[in-house]
């Protein structure tokens, strides 16, 4: 009885998971030449990226002791802000420039009970950026101005919301830990259909060709008439839940399950082909002008032709790191959001952050080439 | 060092975490009952092995008497005290070791239960990932990939968080108290003033730390536990009665008709002292297990004084 009754208390007392602080998954974003990533520190990161290998620490969110405890999703980068959903319940806005709050920026409070509800959900700007709008464990999809901080409107689903919302159509799409997917009238708020799948959902939407695709805990992709909710047609060949998001090109559109497989779909829902990964896919994929890249949470980055589900290249030197953070590429017709290219095409540039604090951004073409690496807990290059 | 934590995760972890989840997903997506349904297996599953530890505890302790002689009668030579100690456990049958052997199957059971309840209760994004990969795909038949993130409210507790006061402190005074009525049951009563000094700090020591203990745990391990100490209670009851405890708190140190196994002893080897108990043990428990209880409230041994008080 003692033997146990020591080891049951020696082992609470020293496990690294009993009550484990949660640090999120070091998401990384970029524009202007400058990427971001929420460290799991607790900081937003600023790192000048003039593209020739070299990158420096532009600033840091909070200064000093300070910490906003992390973030899961990627932050979203405005003209002037950057606005990142945090693991300590709060939204921020920050000035892309001086990295404080400032007159411009501002910082709200999404949960309700901080000690126990976080912000999973990432945040989705509007077109105009006029509206900021992210889901919370308070089960609560929140809208709020920009431009103030302001709640415009929230509503409440049935449990917790992780699935960052996507807007189109003047509409805002999310699923739920209700194993609901909503459909929401961006101006209010007002529910237009709901949707039961299977299972719990946490992955982002993506809406394509009309349509709404979106992965559930249940292990299938539902597409669904971005109207007025009606399935489409259900692909159920995964063997494990759906968590990333979607990505379409012009005829597939590409799930990724964490049985570590990539199905590509064509717009009926037919398999196309099926590429296997080797290990649990967390992390959102991006599509580069070379192909699809996707991150394995073993630490392996595949470069995958688009048709043929063929490998192009594969980069594993961020193993034994982990990967669940989702990817960033800078959107393929950059000019239209007035970004500029600095150093070297970013728009071959795919940014990934791993879970042992490192930022790589890597560029896709015949292969998959690291452009630089920097380790976010010593503040410097990678070794 | 990979080799280990690939052996504990087949071995231990997934086993239970599958059980767990199978269980929850059965019982209504109930995780108070699949706890509860879970303890209960996993101690049939470790019945055989927990019988023979309360056996063992009990020989050993029966044993002490003839422990001390031997140690009196060949004081200052360790090498023949040690023999003689050997000698005398091979004809009780009793293995020193025993008592620490269903132990040691035991506490793998405990320590990975506990980071298996950690992992599927624990719901942030962390834990939900990892609890996915540990799921047998065999199992796809039932909903267990549905199920998650799974429900931790029981009761009004979740039994994934500690418990705010005062809820904290009633869990920890059942943990406690479940724990003490336990131990109590299995204590052997003894004259000898030094073991009765260890026994009483041991009997009151290990629950006040383990209530207090408990209280920063997640819920559900407490719900655990009690439930594995009055399983713990119902089998001791079954094989030596309620035994020792009661009266709960004795005053006066036990009766010399106590001591009688000592003096009798001397004539007798440690096998047949052991049996001799063994039996005397089961016609009490049969006897009394034929009075009603008022009956047995009226043939209750007294402390202090002798059976035979003529």
């Amino acid at each position: 009885m003692l033997l146990s009754l020591i080891s049951v208390i020696a082992l609470g007392a020293c496990s690294p998971d009993l009550g484990s602080s949660i640090q999120g998954w070091s998401p990384a974003v970029a524009g202007d030449g400058v990427a971001y990533v929420a460290t799991q520190e607790g900081k937003l990161k600023a790192l000048i990226d003039d593209g020739t290998g070299v990158v420096s620490v532009k600033w840091n969110f909070p200064a000093g002791e300070e910490v906003l405890g992390g973030a899961f999703n990627s932050p979203v980068v405005g003209k002037e802000l950057i606005y990142v959903a945090a693991v300590d319940g709060n939204l921020y806005a920050v000035d892309k420039e001086s990295g404080t709050i400032g007159p411009k920026g501002w910082k709200s409070s999404l949960v309700q009970d901080a000690e126990r509800q976080h912000l999973v959900s990432g945040p989705v700007v509007d077109a105009d950026e006029s509206t900021i709008l992210v889901g919370s464990d308070d089960q609560h999809l929140y809208a709020i101005d920009a431009a103030r901080g302001e709640e415009k409107w929230k509503f409440k689903a049935g449990d917790k919301i992780w699935s960052t919302p996507v807007i189109a159509n003047e509409m805002v799409y999310f699923g739920s830990h209700d194993r609901n997917v909503y459909a929401l009238d961006l101006a209010t708020g007002e529910l237009k259909w709901q949707f039961l799948t299977g299972g719990a959902i946490v992955a982002r939407p993506l809406v394509w060709r009309d349509m709404v695709l979106i992965g559930s805990f249940d292990r299938k992709l539902y597409a669904l008439d971005a109207e007025n909710g009606t399935e489409l047609w259900t692909f159920n060949g995964a063997n494990n839940w759906i968590w990333a998001g979607a990505v379409a090109g012009d005829s597939f559109v590409f799930a990724l399950s964490m049985d570590g497989h990539v199905y590509a779909l064509d717009r009926l829902g037919n398999l196309q082909w099926d590429y296997d990964a080797g290990s649990s896919l967390v992390a959102d994929p991006v599509i580069v002008p070379r192909g699809l890249v996707v991150a394995s949470r073993g630490g392996d980055v595949f470069l995958i032709d688009i048709t043929a589900g063929t490998l192009i290249n594969q980069y594993s030197d961020i193993k034994p790191a982990e990967i669940l953070a989702p990817l960033f590429a800078l959107p393929i017709a950059d000019d239209a959001l007035g970004l500029t290219s600095v150093g070297g095409n970013q728009q071959d540039s795919v940014f990934v952050g791993a879970e042992d604090g490192t930022v790589y951004r890597i560029q896709a073409r015949s292969g998959l080439n690291r452009v630089w690496c920097f380790d976010t807990r010593e503040d410097r290059a990678c070794s | 060092m990979e080799i280990i934590n690939t052996l504990w995760t087949e071995i231990i972890i997934r086993p239970m975490l599958n059980s767990l989840v199978v269980l929850y997903v059965i019982f209504f997506n109930n995780m108070g009952i699949a706890i509860i349904v879970f303890t209960i297996l996993v101690r049939l599953l470790t019945l055989p092995l927990t019988l023979k530890q309360v056996r063992q505890m009990r020989s050993m302790n029966l044993l002490q008497p003839k422990m001390r002689e031997i140690q009196e009668r060949f004081k200052g030579d360790r090498a023949r005290v040690s023999q003689e100690t050997m000698r005398m456990y091979r004809e009780a049958g009793v293995s020193p070791l025993g008592c620490l052997g269903p132990l040691v199957v035991q506490m793998p059971i405990l320590i990975g239960l506990f980071r298996v309840l950690i992992q599927t209760l624990f719901t942030n994004p962390d834990d939900l990932v990892g609890l996915s990969e540990k799921l047998y795909s065999w199992l796809a038949f039932l909903p267990i990939y549905e199920a998650a993130p799974l429900n931790p409210t029981f009761l009004g507790m979740n039994l994934g968080a500690a418990l705010p006061m005062p809820g904290s402190l009633i869990l920890a005074f059942f943990v406690g108290g479940s724990t003490w009525v336990q131990q109590k049951m299995t204590m052997m009563p003894t004259t000898d003033p030094r073991q009765q000094s260890s026994q009483n700090m041991m009997l009151w020591m290990m629950p006040v730390f383990l209530g207090v203990f408990s209280m920063g745990w997640p819920s559900g391990l407490p719900l655990y536990w009690i439930v594995s100490n009055l399983i713990g209670v119902s089998i001791q009851y079954f094989i030596t009665g309620w035994g020792p405890l009661f009266p709960l708190f004795p005053k006066a140190a036990p009766a010399p008709a106590l001591d009688q196994p000592s003096q009798r002893s001397q004539d007798m080897t440690s096998e047949e002292m052991v049996e001799d108990e063994s039996s005397r043990t089961n016609r009490t428990n049969r006897r009394r297990s034929r009075r009603t209880g008022a009956e047995r409230a009226r043939h209750r041994p007294q402390r202090g004084r002798g059976r035979n008080t003529k």
